[in-house]
């Protein structure tokens, strides 16, 4: 089975880099068969230069370049889910095919909706008069470069356009019975909210021809509707007014109500206590810190690839919510849902593990029976697999993101910063290592180093130095976790 | 187990027993929007449009009344200015517009969108993003066909204003105002008639709009129940809004509520349906649209209080304009924010309501106020004009000034509303004479009064003001009279026009021109035209150009007979070549309004060579026979300028003017006419015989009063430069057309004079007899082409008489009876004499006693012979005046010295430039001596002639020569001698040199003795001599007593001047049977030598020298008197052209022919004497 993520606008992107994190930490993503979920993920948004979806695409091509170096489908490990770029769906190289997860829009990233409609070109005076009654001139005067600005009714118009492009009919064609779609999006919002209805809209439609339209129709949509969970600081300047995001949900949600039926699985999810972001209408500087909601929204994901046929083909409907177990500023494992926790707090926690190991041991480690027997060297550490793939997701990005994770409002701070590896006995925030025997090393680099040493020439590790490496590595601190922590 | 999970949600009340993601039983519905606490209610800056579909507007409208709907539903309130109470009011705005549809006067237009026609072009587009749209438009109309009803209305209808969308139909709140829409109806100005606002504008919930809008809304969601399912959030609304009404407007919901009970809808406007640009009916979900019934704001409007009260509305005028006042609606109500602009440039049935938006008439200041006023240097005639009141003036500021107004006043209000209506208040300083505020008050059916202001200054000082214009012109209008009724006699007016704007820079340009207008028969103000076809018309001639003094112009106004000629109105146009200064004033004259009187009257006019005397009397109570006299009490002028304050005589206050006016004052008496005849007027009856006349005009181009009157100021000032005076009028076909026009003129002019006279004198004209006096000398032929003149005139003036004999044509000197006889002055069974000595002719008539008829005398011959004044003062047969008489060569150098020794400046200017005038004109001797009389009491000139014996002589020969005449004619024919002889004439005047007692007795006695002499026997009783004081008066007033059946005329008789037969006029001699019988000429000789005689014979019997002091040597006179007798009858019959025409009759004695040469002779001796 495959699952055609589609993530619209920045809350997309962000859900998404939130996903690619749990998927590296070695989450699975299987169906109700456990069967292995390929993730397919394609990031809707005309705001090119949105720095939120940017990291979520960057963080997914890294992530891609490391899955291709376990040849471990199937297994355990970090990185071990498959995510393909749509690309990798055509038989034949198409230049028309994005090649990042990123789809392009042609053109429409520096004209104005009226110039993107043609308004003025417009021969029927009726149609220009409906369309100045629907769309305020503020509307048609909008540049489409940052996204939609919270005009849902403009991006309605503009997003369509992806279904005449080239990435459009490759899914289509690509689909195939039993494949999934789950779009994400925020509905308080501009491109989000617009592409969602749209998109189900397009999906569903009765009068689509296009590929495997017939497919498409029949199957089983998921979405995850993300509403306010962050306001952004007063700008009366702006034309974002954070003020109406409650507002605009609430139309929004009415309008859903009446007039969008189609999912098989809703996900709702937002949050009171509300972060304050920097009031950036778009492009680089729209960078809002990594928040809990969009993690939970991953985790809707997995929920949904999860569920049986029955509980999602249409004209199954079923809603989500998710609750949280203490209402928390800081949650951490055991705040946040012990269901939850028990998806992915200890593949997380291996993460944290490799992230640390990663700053502040391994290139001191060289000297260690499992560096050694494996060629673990300073080449190796320096090595473009290494020190620009692994090292760099792990510090650029998922330590970046687990950091604005524990500092955001709500925060989700699952682990504490230590300054010292040679005790690591406080990592988690929810609970420290259990006490073990004196003979047995507490959790310490020392401790990983020696079950590190003590797997290191096990049979069928991979021939790549970084599969073999990952593999390893996952194997250790899997243990260590054991040993370390209770299980959920 | 415990709910201490938290949801991840927004609603208030999140714990849970969930944990992790899990199911909830369904979707975020709406009762779950409901329980999200919106934190934005207060101020939203902007509309959301956070709806994922195209048609996001549309179901944010519905959202709105969702939002509103549901706030209200734990406390009934919908008011609030949140952005969804706003849309609620938005959609309820447009609704009211559509259903005020037609009150609105911007261009609204209804028309449609339908995705059939609009979407497969646009689907074909080369331009991707139109597509796309298509595609989307078609994809949402389709996916939310059956949530949005769609389905049931894929055609939307969209309203424009002025091509500006506003407000597109919708299937879920019926309409939706555009995200534009405020600001465009802000800019179009597009007001709800109902509340004064402009639509989108104000949050309003619907229970606090107009009572039948709210009826008719219920009654959609009633009538057309499916509505209730399809707009369900907006029908929530709706019932919450019953509710609200209840207590806001409790018979207006029950009303309502009873729809449901009773089953039944019935709107009480009996709305119309509401068309598309197409006229097809609006039907939204099936729901058919209405519009108020049409013409009700229309109706509502026109029962405003602010409906101008008048008595008329313009031509073509439906509705009853509204005044408009600032910060008032149309109503009246104060409401702070109206501002009425200048829209006079604006058809009335064009204008817009500023406060409601609706297309019906309003009048604003600038729809009656001129920009401009013109200013006059005088203070304006209140009695006979129509003026504001003047208020912060003072007694002594002479200046005023034309009424500012513009035309359209007058089609509302009566020209005479004027002076209630308006005020001009002094504005300026003491020493500024040129600010003023012009105040009109327009009274309104309320009631109430709106009142217009303008300030005007010299120059214009503020936006809002106007200007004042300086103007030197004024005008006169004549008659003042308008007949109320009988229009017939309101035939003709004349307007004089004076420009006297003399700068250089003017004086070359006519400045100045009026237009009149008048209300017709469909009371309607129509300006009159110069269209000679049309009912009313005018006619204009321009008399006297600008150079040293004023200019002049006449207009005549002519009507055909049903309808007068007046004018309600005129307008000054000043300046017109001129845009500084180009301004318009208005003129209303106060018509001295009068029903036709009852009386009747006699009017006898004595229209003689000299003088013209016109004298008349009512025809009922006692013959009192009055002169023609115009006073203070019935004008017959209007002159603009206010009479002079504190003058000393009623003429002095009327006919006089201040130096501004001098311009004015020359045209006014040199050629229309005074406004005070008689009284203390110096231009009085008798006058002398005279018109004034524009230069070279044609015989065909004379107009009265245009160009051509009588010039009562002759002899009192010299004529102008600019003006032909004629004093050469008389009863003659010899005479040159000019002449004829002139005395035409002169007749009509007087007649006219007589015509307001008498009307204003309570007579009917109808009932009015005209006596006119011609000359015993008229032969038959001369006399019915006067008469049909006359009659012409008279006809013409005085209309069709109810009279059996108006005209009455008398001789001269028989009319002087009648006024002795009624004078109970003659009572005789003996044959009475009258005798009318006049400038050119002496007329004789002898009465005697009609056969059967006791005391009652009937004139039965009469003759008239050319020995008159002329021959007594003249220059005889010269008529190149060559050598003037004796007598003008001795008194000349003497009067010249006492116009010198005159003490009033101006008088004595005025009589030397006359004087000055006669010498260049070379007149006869005649004319001086005219002037000498007349200037009598100046120069005491019949005093000095009473002293000079010559003098006396001449008149003594003269008298003689008549009375001896008179005998012989008599005893001729056979008849008694008289008892009483009748004198009359301005030639008797001269006997006053003779005999200046009462009762003439040395001239009584002169003349007994000349009868008795002609007679050759002592008379019984003695003759008595009768002459009125004023002998030309006895001539009129005796005409006007002459009894209407007293048709008896004399038998013209010649005596051939032998003294022997007196043969009547068909058996008289004709030049040739004179010439060849030889006998005759031989007798007039021989008896004018018998004349002499007698004479010589009188002299010693009764000594003239003692009795009359004249110590003249009579062996002189009785030389001069039989010297060239033959030569002079000659030198007469040739004068008379009886020398060309040698067979017409003789119709004159020849006894004086030799006298008249013979007396200038001896007069001659005048001159030789010293004066005493």
């Amino acid at each position: 089975m495959r699952l055609f993520l589609f993530g619209i606008g920045g809350t997309g992107g962000r859900v998404m880099e939130a996903l690619t994190f749990l998927l590296a930490s070695g989450v699975k993503l299987v169906d109700a068969h456990k069967q292995p979920v390929e993730v397919i993920p394609i990031l809707l948004d005309t705001d090119k230069s949105n720095k939120d979806t940017l990291d979520g695409a960057s963080a997914l091509e890294l992530y891609q370049r490391l899955h291709s170096k376990c040849q471990s489908a199937g297994k355990c490990g970090f990185f071990s889910t498959p995510i393909g770029p749509l690309a990798s769906l055509a038989k034949e190289a198409n230049q028309r095919i994005s090649k990042a997860f990123q789809l392009n829009f042609q053109g429409v990233e520096h004209s104005t909706f009226g110039d993107f409609i043609g308004f003025n070109q417009i021969e029927d005076f009726a149609t220009k008069k409906l369309l100045e009654a629907l769309y305020s001139q503020d509307n048609l005067n909008e540049r489409l470069t940052g996204g939609f600005l919270g005009n849902p009714n403009v991006g309605s118009v503009v997003l369509s356009g992806f279904q005449e492009s080239a990435d459009f009919k490759l899914f289509a064609s690509a689909f195939v019975p039993g494949d999934r779609v789950f779009i994400i999006g925020s509905i308080f919002g501009g491109t989000g909210a617009a592409g969602m209805p749209w998109l189900l809209k397009a999906l569903r439609s009765e009068t689509s021809n296009t590929g495997a339209a017939g497919a498409i129709r029949e199957a089983a949509i998921g979405a995850l509707m993300v509403l306010p969970y962050f306001k952004l600081q007063e700008d009366e300047s702006s034309r974002i007014d954070s003020n109406v995001f409650i507002t605009k949900t609430k139309a929004a949600l009415s309008y859903y109500s009446s007039h969008v039926h189609g999912f098989n699985s809703v996900y709702y999810i937002s949050d009171t206590a509300l972060a304050s972001y920097a009031n950036h209408e778009s492009g680089a500087q729209q960078s809002n810190d990594a928040h809990v909601v969009e993690l939970l929204g991953a985790l809707a994901i997995l929920q949904f690839a999860g569920l049986s046929d029955a509980d999602c083909l249409p004209p199954a409907e079923t809603y989500h919510e998710y609750a949280i177990d203490v209402d928390a500023q800081i949650l951490d494992f055991s705040t946040i849902g012990r269901d939850s926790a028990a998806i992915f707090a200890k593949q997380l926690t291996q993460l944290q593990m490799l992230a640390m190991l990663d700053s502040g041991h391994f290139r001191h480690a060289t000297h260690q029976v499992w560096a050694k027997v494996n060629q673990f060297d300073d080449t190796f550490f320096n090595s473009g697999d290494y020190h620009d793939g692994l090292s760099r997701f792990l510090t650029e990005y998922y330590s970046v993101w687990i950091r604005q994770l524990a500092g955001n409002r709500r925060a989700f701070a699952p682990f504490r910063t230590l300054e010292d590896l040679r005790d690591m006995s406080g990592m988690r925030a929810d609970r420290h290592s259990k006490k073990k025997p004196f003979w047995k090393r507490h959790l310490s680099s020392e401790a990983f180093d020696i079950q590190a040493n003590n797997i290191a020439r096990a049979k069928g590790l991979p021939s790549d130095p970084m599969g073999r490496f990952l593999t390893l590595w996952w194997d250790v601190t899997s243990d260590v976790y054991d040993e370390s922590f209770d299980r959920f | 187990m415990p709910a201490d999970h938290l949801l991840l949600s927004l609603i208030s009340d999140r714990a849970t027993q969930q944990k992790g993601w899990h199911r909830r039983g369904g979707s975020y519905d709406d009762s779950y929007v409901e329980l999200i606490p919106d934190p934005t209610d207060a101020t939203p800056k902007r509309l959301l449009t956070a709806i994922p579909s195209p048609y996001a507007r549309i179901h944010l409208f519905d959202a709105a009344f969702h939002f509103v709907a549901d706030r209200a539903k734990t406390n009934l309130d919908h008011s609030g200015t949140s952005v969804f109470h706003r849309a609620v009011s938005d959609c309820l705005d447009v609704l009211e517009l559509l259903y005020s549809w037609s009150s609105h006067s911007q261009a609204l237009k209804l028309i449609t969108w339908s995705p059939l026609r609009a979407l497969p072009g646009l689907k074909q587009s080369a331009i991707e993003g139109q597509r796309l749209l298509a595609n989307v438009l078609a994809l949402f109309l389709n996916e939310d066909g059956q949530t949005a009803h769609f389905d049931e209305q894929q055609m939307f209808y969209l309203l424009l204003l002025e091509n500006h969308v506003i407000a597109a139909s919708s299937p879920l709140t019926l309409f939706i105002a555009a995200p534009e829409a405020a600001e465009i109806t802000l800019k179009s100005n597009l007001i709800n008639p109902e509340t004064g606002q402009i639509y989108f504008s104000v949050i309003r919930p619907l229970h606090v709009r107009k009572p039948d809008f709210q009826q008719y809304i219920h009654w959609l969601f009633f009538n057309r129940k499916i509505l209730r399912k399809y707009c369900r959030h907006m029908y929530e609304y709706l019932k919450q809004s019953l509710a609200l009404l209840e207590s806001a407007n409790r018979e207006l919901a029950s009303v309502i509520n009873a729809f449901e009970t009773t089953g039944m809808a019935r709107l009480d406007n009996q709305p119309d349906p509401l068309l598309d640009s197409e006229s097809d009916p609006v039907t939204v979900l099936g729901a058919q649209l209405y519009e108020r019934s049409r013409g009700r704001k229309r109706d509502e409007l026109k029962r405003s209080p602010m409906v101008i009260k008048s008595r008329r509305l313009p031509a073509g005028a439906q509705d009853p304009p509204l005044v408009l006042e600032e910060l008032r609606n149309s109503f009246g109500n104060p409401d702070g924010k109206t501002t009425v602009g200048d829209v006079s440039n604006i058809p009335l049935a064009k204008r817009v309501l500023p406060d409601s938006g609706v297309t019906y008439p309003y009048l604003v200041l600038e729809d009656f106020i001129e920009d401009r006023i013109i200013r006059l240097p005088f203070r304006m005639n209140s009695g006979q004009f129509e003026c504001p009141r003047y208020r912060d003036f003072t007694p002594e500021d002479d200046w005023s000034f034309l009424l500012p107004l513009k035309t359209a006043f007058f089609d509302y209000f009566d020209p005479a509303d004027v002076s209630n209506m308006s005020r001009l208040v002094r504005s300026g300083g003491k020493g500024d004479e040129d600010s003023v505020t012009f105040e009109l008050d327009i009274p309104v059916i309320g009631g109430r009064k709106v009142t217009f202001r303008k300030t005007f200054n010299l120059s214009k000082q503020m936006p809002n003001h106007g200007n004042v214009v300086r103007a030197r012109m004024s005008c006169a209008i004549y008659p003042s009279l308008v007949v109320t009724n009988h229009e017939e006699f309101n035939e003709r007016y004349w307007v004089m026009l004076v420009d006297d704007e003399r700068e250089p820079a003017s004086r070359s340009l006519e400045c100045f021109d009026l237009q009149f207008y008048r209300l017709d028969g469909q009371q309607i103000m129509q300006r009159v035209s110069d269209d000679t076809s049309a009912d009313q018309y005018f006619k204009k001639t321009k008399r006297s150009d600008k150079e040293d003094q004023s200019g002049s112009c006449y207009f005549e106004l002519n009507s055909k007979q049903s309808k007068g000629a007046y004018f309600d109105y005129a307008v000054v146009e000043a300046f017109h070549s001129d845009a500084n200064r180009v301004a318009r004033g208005v003129i209303v004259p106060k018509w001295t309004r009068k029903s036709l009187g009852t009386r009747g009257a006699s009017v006898a006019i004595d229209f003689g060579t000299t003088n013209t005397h016109v004298a008349w009397s009512f025809s009922d109570g006692n013959p009192d026979p009055k002169v023609l006299s115009v006073g203070q009490d019935d004008l017959q002028l209007a002159i603009l300028s206010a009479p002079v304050k504190n003058a000393p005589s009623e003429s002095a206050r009327f006919n006089f003017f201040p130096s501004e006016l001098a311009g004015f004052e020359i045209r006014l008496q040199h050629e229309f006419l005074p406004a005070i005849i008689g009284g203390t007027s110096p231009f009085k009856f008798p006058l002398r015989t005279a018109t004034s006349e524009q230069m070279s005009l044609q015989p065909d181009s004379y107009h009265l009063l245009r160009n051509v009157n009588i010039s009562f100021i002759r002899g009192i000032v010299p004529h102008r430069k600019d003006e032909v005076i004629s004093t050469e009028l008389k009863w003659s076909l010899e005479v040159t057309k000019n002449v004829m026009k002139r005395v035409d003129t002169y007749i009509r002019e007087l007649l006219l004079l007589v015509r307001t006279k008498m009307i204003l004198n309570d007579v009917d004209p109808r009932q009015v007899r005209i006596v006119w006096f011609k000359p015993l000398s008229f032969d038959g032929f001369t006399r019915t082409f006067f008469e049909g003149e006359w009659e012409e005139s008279v006809k013409e003036i005085f209309q069709t008489s109810t009279l059996k004999k108006r005209l009455l044509c008398l001789t001269e000197s028989e009319a002087p009876y009648y006024y002795h006889e009624q004078a109970a002055a003659i009572a005789t069974s003996k044959p009475v004499l009258c005798i009318d000595i006049g400038g050119g002719s002496t007329d004789i008539v002898v009465f005697e006693q009609k056969a059967k008829t006791v005391g009652k005398m009937v004139p039965t011959i009469g003759t008239s012979i050319s020995f008159a004044g002329n021959a007594l003062w003249g220059d005889g047969y010269n008529r190149v005046h060559s050598e003037q008489s004796g007598l003008v060569r001795k008194y000349k150098g003497q009067v010249e010295e006492s116009l010198r020794q005159i003490q009033d400046e101006t008088l004595r200017r005025n009589m030397q430039d006359v004087y000055k005038e006669l010498q260049t004109a070379q007149n006869g001797s005649e004319e001086y001596v005219n002037f000498f009389f007349s200037i009598d009491k100046e120069i005491e000139f019949t005093k000095r002639l009473m002293l000079d014996g010559w003098v006396k002589c001449l008149v003594l020969i003269h008298y003689s020569a008549i009375m001896f005449h008179c005998a012989q004619l008599m005893r001729a024919r056979g008849m008694e001698a008289p008892q009483y002889i009748c004198l009359s004439g301005r030639g008797a005047q001269s006997i006053k040199i003779l005999d200046s007692s009462e009762d003439k007795k040395e001239v009584t006695a002169l003349t007994h003795a000349i009868f008795e002499a002609v007679f050759g026997t002592a008379l019984h009783p003695r003759i008595t001599l009768r002459m009125a004081e004023k002998f030309k008066e006895a001539t009129c007033n005796g005409g006007v007593l002459k009894g209407p059946d007293d048709s008896d005329e004399p038998t013209p008789v010649v005596l051939v001047g032998d003294g022997s037969v007196a043969i009547e006029e068909a058996q008289q001699m004709s030049y040739a049977q004179i010439g060849s019988d030889g006998k005759t000429l031989d007798a007039v000789i021989a008896n004018v030598g018998k004349f002499a005689d007698t004479l010589l014979q009188l002299n010693s019997s009764l000594n003239f020298r003692k009795r009359f002091g004249i110590d003249v040597d009579f062996g002189v006179v009785e030389a001069a008197l039989k010297g060239n007798v033959r030569e002079h009858i000659g030198l007469g019959l040739q004068r008379h052209n009886y020398t060309e025409r040698p067979n017409e009759r003789i119709n004159e004695t020849l006894f004086f022919y030799p006298l008249i040469q013979n007396l200038f002779e001896l007069g001659k001796n005048v001159a030789g004497t010293q004066s005493s």
